[in-house]
């Protein structure tokens, strides 16, 4: 079990964790950021945020899910990106079961919002992202791991501070 | 415990900072768009409250090609002589009690009905949906992105009037 645990906090692992759920977060993105609109829409049918609020929403959330997919990916502010969208996923989980539960029988909305496309609100949507969540916990806690901008700006800091005495 | 901490700490600063250059690209963006999304949502069309399950442009089709689906368009007369759903039933809300008498036999057994009308007047769909259900037809759905959705998806449209009024108003045309 200590071993699994160590895999699962490994720096590789980590690497691994950030960069698949950050592509899966630049992609579910791209549609959006463009069609705002439509993805309001999508999100209407969920019937879980107030009409007034849908628009905001679906201007600003589409742009996190960008930014925060390219942090984790680059590993730049990981910890940040990561608490992100494990927040999001909270969200978005949320979201699903309440409308499996209610039988709203629509498209996530997830990565498309076009109509008709995607896929459709299911148990395995969940699942996935559970998975997702389960992945970027270990990110918040630990930061990216390795092959991160952070761990390189951090060495760099850590290589200057010395000097930096040493010249005071 | 406190290095934990520390790590929270930084993980909240970070976070905010990406939610804050988000909102700002996603104001910026906007602001360039050609037509720019009001930062309040439209109610029109948002705010259907009818508790009716919502189908996709894909899966009406899916039902419309196997036979077992029946399209009720609540929008106006015009509209629907401009374009509709192929076999669909003009049923404006306000005259749906007359009209159920000449198709409610098409809404019953294994049939789905499927409720459309246009994105931009959602209160007829709704109007619509709550009859059908005071009507006990409760085997139905309301089709997401409406007419516009089923067009662009590349459903199958036709032009004209409906048949069935004219046929209660002496016409002798089948319904379709």
């Amino acid at each position: 079990m200590s071993a699994l645990l160590a895999v699962y906090r490994h720096p590789h692992a980590r690497l691994v964790f950030r960069v698949v759920v950050g592509a899966v977060f630049i992609a579910a993105s791209l549609d959006k950021v463009e069609h705002p609109v439509a993805f309001a829409r999508a999100v209407s049918y969920y019937h879980m945020i107030p009409p007034q609020a849908l628009n905001a929403f679906a201007l600003l959330v589409p742009w996190v899910e960008l930014l925060a997919g390219v942090a984790l990916v680059a590993g730049l502010a990981s910890r940040g990106a990561a608490l992100l969208v494990g927040g999001l996923l909270v969200v978005f989980i949320v979201a699903l079961v309440s409308a499996i539960s209610r039988g709203i029988d629509i498209s996530c909305g997830c990565f498309s919002t076009t109509t008709g496309e995607g896929h459709k609100v299911g148990i395995d949507v969940v699942i996935r992202d559970v998975a997702m969540l389960a992945a970027v916990l270990p990110v918040v806690r630990l930061g990216g791991g390795t092959l991160s901008l952070d761990a390189v700006f951090g060495a760099r800091r850590r290589a200057a501070a010395p000097t930096e005495r040493s010249a005071a | 415990m406190s290095g934990n901490g520390g790590g929270l700490a930084r993980a909240f600063a970070e976070g905010a900072v990406l939610v804050v250059l988000s909102a700002g690209i996603a104001i910026g963006s906007n602001a360039a768009r050609k037509e720019p999304v009001p930062l309040r949502g439209d109610a029109r069309l948002y705010s259907l409250d009818v508790d009716l399950p919502v189908i996709s442009a894909r899966d009406a089709a899916a039902g419309f090609d196997a036979g077992d689906h029946v399209f009720l368009d609540a929008r106006d007369a015009d509209a629907f002589r401009a374009g509709h759903v192929a076999g669909a039933f003009s049923v404006e809300p306000d005259e749906f009690l007359d009209r159920y008498a000449a198709i409610g036999s098409f809404l019953t057994g294994d049939t789905r009905t499927v409720v459309y009308g246009a994105v931009a007047e959602p209160g007829h769909v709704e109007k619509l949906a709550k009859a059908l259900l005071d009507a006990g037809v409760t085997q139905a759905s309301l089709l997401l992105d409406g007419y516009e959705g089923w067009a662009a998806a590349g459903g199958q449209t036709e032009t004209g009037d409906d048949p069935t009024i004219e046929e209660s108003g002496g016409g002798e045309s089948e319904p379709q």
